[in-house]
């Protein structure tokens, strides 16, 4: 099934379908209630070597109907703290530290519907062209049980309101009230600082998410 | 994994697959022949053939883009001023006609799950054509042979069947070390989940579960049981047909898929409720694997040959140096 490296004969992108109600056995089998794989990827990424500040981020996933989902899985990837992202596309200068992959996966509690998510802070990656740095923040992913395609929002820092300002893919939503949605607000509890990020998938408060 | 001893037998080589079964008195193997086995079982398996992957570069992928005024010399300098920045590769826009659409009422779950408010279209930046990578270290040498990686006592119940395949972009390249992951219902259509209360029994030797990273080419296989139809809540009467779920990365974040393989005469295809979110019939013929009798092993086990393809993207030029080719 050769094709000539010719003409515009791209091959179309394989349909996504929903990850349903048990995408925990496969991605996050602990949580389906088994023991399966020596080494499992988690959500606590932030090995004790690597430099920045440790952060806890936790939220609930809003369904239209206001309800928490408790099914949903969620994960997350981001630069270090110097804005880095451990991928060879990145080539800025920001040091680069091998050791955190910076890529977390979690799913939403099946008892109260919290996910948690334990990292670091990151700092800020230059934007699209070199024209504007992009606040810190964290790309999120969403698949689940009656999500057909997986849903792509970013999450950014409430105390960062400066650098949020000026962020160029906030600043492309029209509506400013909405640009909320992705500003999670910091807060310390026992010691901890914490970045509380509620997505809602649908309804008044509707999430911004991308199509990138 | 599971740890070595609760597997009994061999470690699953490419070479061994299905030739022989599982037997108390094979030896435990060692570490590092467990890690041999792994390397092995990361390759193509031996005795399954199979078509060569598309090898073309796309249209475009070699063409230099320029910025928006033609200005690639003044973007390249200024990129140096600050360390180059603009992505290596940015990603051919999603066809979001061949996806099922957020809100499809034929499946129920999804229309309170739905955004209403179309997505905000983003210009790739570092953020998106980046992405999480993985490393064979990480896998056990049984993580993709279904059959063993869960086995306590004996074999699981059912048919089994190795399913394998490529993983390519848009542009027909082989996405090597790409970590794919998989799960499924046992043969009876019973996860091993908590939530999953079916009256199938669980299977004591069968987690359902597994995952491999793709070779140099591209290619991943494993071997499982064929998994059984399960009724599910949204019509009174609806089943899902046979059906393995697949989680896929690719190079970039904004790559990264989680879809489901079926299996060809499977006859609950046409009233399946999730294959028929997909708007695109052709589009949805590409999530049936296909009977690959030249893979199936001669009086062992039958073969499905199932193909990824994630999107694809164009490079870019900088400073006379063609990146990420």
């Amino acid at each position: 099934m050769q094709r000539p490296p010719f003409g515009l004969a791209y091959l179309p992108e394989t349909p996504s379908q929903t990850a349903g109600p048990y995408v925990h056995i496969g991605l996050i089998p602990k949580q389906a209630g088994f023991d399966i794989f020596e080494n499992n990827f988690g959500g606590d990424i932030a090995g004790p070597d690597v430099p920045g500040e440790r952060i806890t981020i936790e939220g609930r996933i809003f369904d239209g109907a206001g309800h928490a989902t408790r099914d949903v899985l969620v994960e997350t990837w981001q630069a270090n703290a110097a804005g880095r992202y451990n991928h060879p596309a990145d080539s800025q200068r920001g040091t680069l530290d091998k050791s955190f992959r910076g890529w977390a996966r979690t799913g939403t509690d099946f008892a109260t519907g919290v996910y948690t998510i334990r990292t670091i802070k990151p700092g800020s990656v230059v934007g699209r062209k070199n024209r504007r740095r992009m606040a810190p923040h964290i790309n999120f992913w969403l698949a689940s049980r009656g999500i057909n395609i997986g849903l792509a929002t970013r999450m950014y820092f409430g105390d960062e309101e400066a650098a949020n300002a000026e962020d160029p893919v906030l600043n492309i939503i029209e509506q400013a009230e909405r640009r909320k949605t992705l500003v999670a607000p910091r807060s310390e509890r026992g010691g901890n600082i914490v970045y509380t990020f509620d997505i809602h998938l649908q309804g008044e408060r509707e999430t911004v998410f991308f199509d990138a | 994994m599971r740890k070595a001893s609760a597997v009994k037998g061999s470690s699953f080589k490419g070479s061994q697959i299905g030739s022989s079964k599982v037997g108390p008195s094979k030896p435990v193997p060692s570490k590092a022949r467990r890690a041999k086995a792994n390397k092995a079982s990361l390759s193509e398996a031996p005795g399954v053939k199979v078509a060569a992957p598309f090898s073309f570069r796309g249209a475009g992928s070699e063409w230099p883009q320029l910025d928006r005024d033609g200005q690639k010399g003044r973007m390249a300098r200024r990129s140096g001023e600050t360390g180059r920045s603009m992505p290596d590769a940015e990603f051919h826009q999603r066809d979001r006609g061949i996806h099922p659409p957020a809100h499809t009422p034929v499946y129920k779950t999804s229309v309170l799950r739905s955004p209403r408010i179309p997505l905000w279209s983003l210009q790739n930046s570092l953020s998106e054509v980046t992405g999480p990578t993985f490393s064979p270290d990480e896998l056990g040498p049984l993580d993709n042979d279904l059959l063993r990686n869960y086995a306590h006592d004996g074999e699981p119940i059912g048919e089994q069947i190795i399913v394998h395949g490529y993983v390519l972009d848009g542009n027909g390249t082989p996405l090597a070390g790409t970590l794919v992951e998989v799960w499924q219902a046992n043969a009876g259509g019973r996860y091993r989940h908590r939530n999953d209360t079916y009256i199938a029994p669980i299977d004591p030797n069968f987690g359902g579960c597994g995952r491999m990273i793709t070779d140099e080419r591209g290619y991943y296989f494993f071997r499982t049981v064929k998994p059984g139809a399960y009724p599910f809540r949204n019509y009174v009467n609806s089943w899902r047909p046979a059906h393995i779920h697949f989680s896929v990365f690719g190079t970039a974040f904004v790559q990264r898929l989680i879809t489901q393989m079926y299996f060809e005469g499977d006859p609950l295809i046409p009233h399946d409720s999730i294959i028929a979110t997909v708007p695109d019939k052709t589009a949805a013929e590409r999530l049936i694997a296909r009977l690959d009798l030249n893979a199936a092993l001669p009086l062992e086990c039958l073969a499905y040959r199932f193909d990824i393809v994630l999107r694809g993207s164009r490079q870019t030029l900088f400073e006379n140096k063609l990146q990420g080719s």
